[in-house]
């Protein structure tokens, strides 16, 4: 059962803010949401191994070399927070 | 009339002469004008670049260069994948204003081939949602029924492709996002094998499940277009190192002895009575062609994919959608005091769907829901993948709908996202599992196209273009619906 408080807890995560009425809405839909993935306490999954990919492959390893992507600028300058080739942002730790 | 025409045709059409990569984008652009009015598929297109791009093809011929497998052919983009210099927003309002800054591998390897990026086509925002109708700009309707949806996530991509916007587009696929909207709009949709297509460039939802694919009116457009798109790339650290042929080449290959796999029949209760009547024929027509038909037991993937899927995609969009913090990319928010603020106030521009996911996925993966929730899915999805794989020892495809239902009224699910969810049932085994799928057309029923669903082994795509291939030499259905009569 998602409480007011979960979904506050899990807003407050996502950083999302929600107003007074989405709240109860989204616990609503959460709530629908977790009851259907919950059925999966059903399945026996002991000393069964997690799949976390489905690809069976080790890591591709390649030489640490540097090379210009030749994008670096495009990619500061995209953001509304760019000042010459960095970007610049309010104080983090107070 | 040149629109008509699939990849292929305009292909051998541009590299022989008989027309000008030019004209078949001026044609496409024009008739794109009117029918997109009707359709609204596309978020952007730049008919300045997409000429400048056409009229390269030309100059490549006129100095005697080769063309490439699809040469003039215009190639629309979903709007989650990179094509330098155009927007790419995801439909979502968090993206405006963005433009990429590099082409996707996808978008790249259609250029080489000298194929035409298109503009970017509609979906739901950041590709959740099983309808478009989570798209933060515009409702794309299905080219069948202007009062149905296109299906989704790449409700664009699909529509566009029927609509006769253009032979070809891409899609992407976490759990149907490319094959129910193809059965909706009556295309052919591929969700290629988890690391067959490079998915570097590709905005990502769920890492583990995304895969790019193609949409075409036909097997032989579909097989073209994978042609293009597949292979090794350096840049995405989990695409495979497995070979490439010409998907191609065994198109015309008898299917005769082909071992077809079918769920039991209660695995169908819930579904519509016009995809399990579509099924059997479905059945018979390949039966007739020579298929053998086997029951076989796949009870965890009909009953737990997609109660793992809503526990496995949920989590992996809450730590990709993290980067959308506001500075980096995306929308404006004024003078911020904080760094809190610009979280807070950017990410206020995402929709309710994807809020709902990026909470359910975050609730999972809390403390005291991390082993009951999200280790469990991943321990109920090894379950899956066995099971696939024990299947695949008797048969060599395993044939199930597609969607439960054919095309639905728009707005007539929108107020309940679990039953919005149902729509992805027989979608999400495939992507849990990592192995291609397609789906193809087969009906139509009350004046909508039914789809059905090959799954197939690991790599094996080729088999899957093979029957659908073969099953189009049988049975005629309308392909396209122009919006200009």
């Amino acid at each position: 059962m998602i409480t007011k408080e979960d979904v506050l807890k899990v807003a407050r995560l996502s950083k999302f803010k929600l107003k007074e009425e989405e709240i109860e809405m989204f616990r609503e839909q959460l709530n629908n949401i977790i009851k259907v993935v919950e059925q999966l306490k059903s399945i026996n999954t002991k000393d069964v191994e997690p799949l976390y990919s489905p690809l069976e492959v080790s890591n591709h390893f390649r030489q640490d070399v540097v090379k210009d992507c030749e994008i670096s600028e495009d990619i500061i300058k995209s953001s509304e927070y760019s000042r010459g080739n960095v970007i610049v942002t309010p104080k983090v730790v107070g | 009339m040149i629109i008509e025409k699939d990849a292929f045709a305009i292909a051998n059409a541009v590299k022989n002469g008989e027309i000008k990569a030019e004209d078949v984008a001026r044609k496409f652009l024009n008739y794109v004008k009117s029918a997109d009015k009707k359709v609204e598929a596309f978020n952007s297109l730049d008919e300045e670049r997409i000429i400048k791009a056409a009229i390269e093809v030309d100059k490549k011929r006129d100095r005697g260069e080769e063309l490439g497998e699809l040469a003039g052919v215009p190639f629309i983009i979903k709007d989650n994948i990179m094509s330098e210099g155009e927007p790419v927003t995801c439909s979502s309002k968090m993206m405006l204003g963005y433009k990429a800054i590099y082409d996707a591998t996808v978008v790249k390897k259609i250029r080489s081939a000298d194929g035409i990026p298109f503009g970017k086509a509609n979906m739901d925002e950041f590709a959740m949602g099983s309808s478009t109708e989570n798209s933060a700009f515009r409702m794309t309707k299905n080219p069948w029924d202007f009062s149905r949806v296109p299906g989704g996530s790449s409700g664009g991509s699909a529509a566009s492709v029927a609509a006769l916007m253009s032979p070809l587009s891409l899609g992407s696929d976490t759990g149907g996002s490319i094959r129910q909207p193809s059965a909706f709009c009556g295309v052919v949709g591929l969700k290629p094998t988890y690391g067959r297509v490079s998915r570097y460039g590709l905005v990502s939802f769920g890492s583990s499940l995304d895969q790019i694919g193609p949409i075409g009116r036909n097997a032989r457009d579909t097989a073209l277009a994978m042609n293009v798109i597949s292979g090794y790339d350096q840049k995405d650290s989990t695409s495979a190192k497995t070979g490439v042929s010409d998907f191609t080449l065994s198109l015309d290959n008898d299917i005769k002895g082909l071992r077809v796999g079918l769920l039991e029949d209660h695995m169908l209760d819930g579904t519509d009575s016009s995809i399990v009547s579509a099924l059997n024929k479905t059945k018979e027509i390949l039966k007739d062609m020579g298929a053998v038909f086997k029951k076989v037991c796949l009870n965890n993937i009909s009953l737990s994919s997609l109660e793992a899927y809503y526990v496995i995609s949920p989590a992996e969009v809450s730590s990709n959608l993290s980067r959308f913090d506001g500075l980096k990319y995306g929308a404006k928010v004024g003078s911020p005091k904080s760094v809190e603020d610009i979280y807070l106030n950017s990410r206020e521009h995402m929709g309710d769907e994807v809020k709902r996911r990026v909470m359910i996925g975050n609730y999972v993966l809390s403390a005291g829901h991390y082993d009951s929730h999200y280790k469990k899915a991943y321990q109920v999805r090894r379950i899956i993948f066995d099971e696939f794989k024990a299947a695949f020892e008797d048969v060599d495809v395993v044939l199930l709908p597609t969607s439960p239902t054919t095309a639905f009224k728009i707005g007539e699910n929108t107020g309940d996202p679990v039953k919005m969810y149902l729509s992805d049932l027989y979608t999400t085994p495939a992507n849990l599992a990592g192995i291609p799928a397609l789906s193809f057309p087969v009906d139509f029923h009350d004046n909508l196209p039914v789809g059905m669903q090959l799954i197939g082994r690991s790599f094996d795509e080729a088999l899957l273009l093979n029957i659908v291939s073969q099953f189009e030499k049988r049975v005629s259905l309308p392909k396209f619906r122009r919006m200009d009569v």
